[in-house]
């Protein structure tokens, strides 16, 4: 198996803890980022797989930080999470190019079921 | 001068009887407009009611969505993580069973959670012209497996001359799936070996050009208290249920310009749905 590059955002530091200890312990590398700045520096000097973002961020719309994330790195395939049901975000984060949502609450085989859809890979 | 008297009187007995009609013109159109105020009064007072409770829905639906966000990321970790370690822990491992059973409780908020969801959303109706009897049909397939299970013995009645309704099918499947659920669920308090009877009915109300969807139950029935707040968000008879289910059914036959209501007894409990029917050009 494959040990991913996973990129997590989210202002939610216990969301970047779940797949720390949950994909992390099945031996795939966790970088866990909370704003735009360090979302932006990390996709500009990293490679990754695969990120997992968050719809909502304080004071920053999730979409426009895929925007910025997809200027850099647009091949990077992008999953969004949100925490509550956003149709409009939705369409418009996937008109930017994101491949998945993953709605909160989710658990590890929703994370494995979207990465094996999205980039093909069963981890 | 015996002349002029009874010419005086004539005129005065036709000025009075002016006055009479006059007055009971006046007494009649006062009537009728006593009656249209109070029908106003009547009308402005429902109205205000359904502003106040849209307004409670609409304050109840932004306190929701708010909630649902905060509370999605504690219970992301919280499930994904009993879930992870049950998992990966021995079967005979002490602390299986109370993860066993942290599992069973957080995905029961897990679930609840989906459901708010489902009630406070603004998805956006799609409405076309639908065979109503197609989607009855399509909501009771979809869970014939419980209702065997359940051993609940159900029929179908449809009438064929209700005409389409212009509605969203998957929110009416919703609906209708909801309303065979909360059968289900009813008819499952009654005892082992006694029968357990569901019928669903369609019919046309010709009179009203509107359809009505009947949901029929022998189960223990619904106590006249709770009948009244049985469609309220977060009311529940059940001790595991969220109260959703029949709020959701509410709303989503109130967008339809329809109505649901609930009669009840402990012979069983009636469930029916009226929704308008597409008029012809």
């Amino acid at each position: 198996m494959k040990h991913l590059n996973i990129l997590v955002v989210d202002d939610k530091k216990v969301i970047g803890d779940f797949f720390d200890l949950t994909m992390g312990y099945y031996g795939h590398h966790i970088t866990m980022v909370h704003d735009l700045p360090d979302t932006l520096k990390a996709v500009k000097h990293h490679q990754f797989d695969i990120a997992f973002m968050d719809v909502m961020m304080p004071g920053r719309d999730g979409v426009e930080v895929l925007k910025e994330v997809k200027a850099i790195a647009p091949g990077l395939p992008v999953v969004m999470m949100s925490g509550y049901s956003l149709d409009e975000k939705r369409r418009q984060a996937s008109l930017l190019g994101a491949v998945h949502c993953l709605k909160k609450p989710f658990e590890v085989d929703d994370i494995r079921r979207v990465v094996k859809e999205t980039i093909g890979q069963e981890i | 001068m015996h002349a002029i008297f009874i010419a005086a009187d004539l005129i005065l007995l036709v000025v009075l009887a002016w006055f009479f009609i006059q007055n009971i013109r006046l007494n009649h159109a006062l009537k009728e407009k006593n009656l249209q105020l109070e029908a106003a009064i009547k009308e402005l007072k429902a109205t205000q009611v359904k502003l106040m409770d849209s307004g409670k829905k609409g304050a109840l639906a932004a306190l929701s969505a708010g909630l649902l966000h905060q509370i999605s990321q504690p219970i992301t970790a919280i499930h994904g993580f009993v879930r992870f370690m049950k998992k990966e822990m021995d079967i005979n491992s002490p602390f299986y069973k109370p993860v066993c059973i942290m599992d069973e409780q957080s995905f029961y908020i897990k679930d609840m959670l989906a459901n708010l969801m489902e009630l406070i959303r603004h998805r956006k109706i799609q409405k076309t012209q639908i065979n109503i009897n197609t989607v009855i049909h399509r909501s009771v397939n979809l869970l014939l497996d419980e209702l065997r299970i359940r051993r609940i013995g159900w029929d179908i009645q449809l009438d064929d001359s209700v005409p389409f309704i212009f509605g969203d099918a998957l929110h009416l499947q919703q609906v209708f799936m909801n309303l065979v659920i909360n059968a289900m669920e009813a008819l499952s308090e009654i005892p082992h070996g006694a029968p357990r009877t569901l019928l669903v009915t369609s019919k046309y109300d010709i009179e009203n050009h509107q359809a009505i969807i009947i949901f029929k139950d022998n189960g223990p029935g619904i106590a006249n208290e709770h009948q009244a707040k049985i469609f309220d968000p977060f009311f529940s008879t059940k001790p595991q249920g969220s109260g959703i289910g029949l709020a959701l059914c509410h709303d989503l036959v109130n967008e339809h310009g329809g109505s649901i209501s609930v009669e009840s007894n402990h012979d069983g409990t009636i469930f029916t749905v009226k929704l308008p029917c597409v008029r012809l050009a």
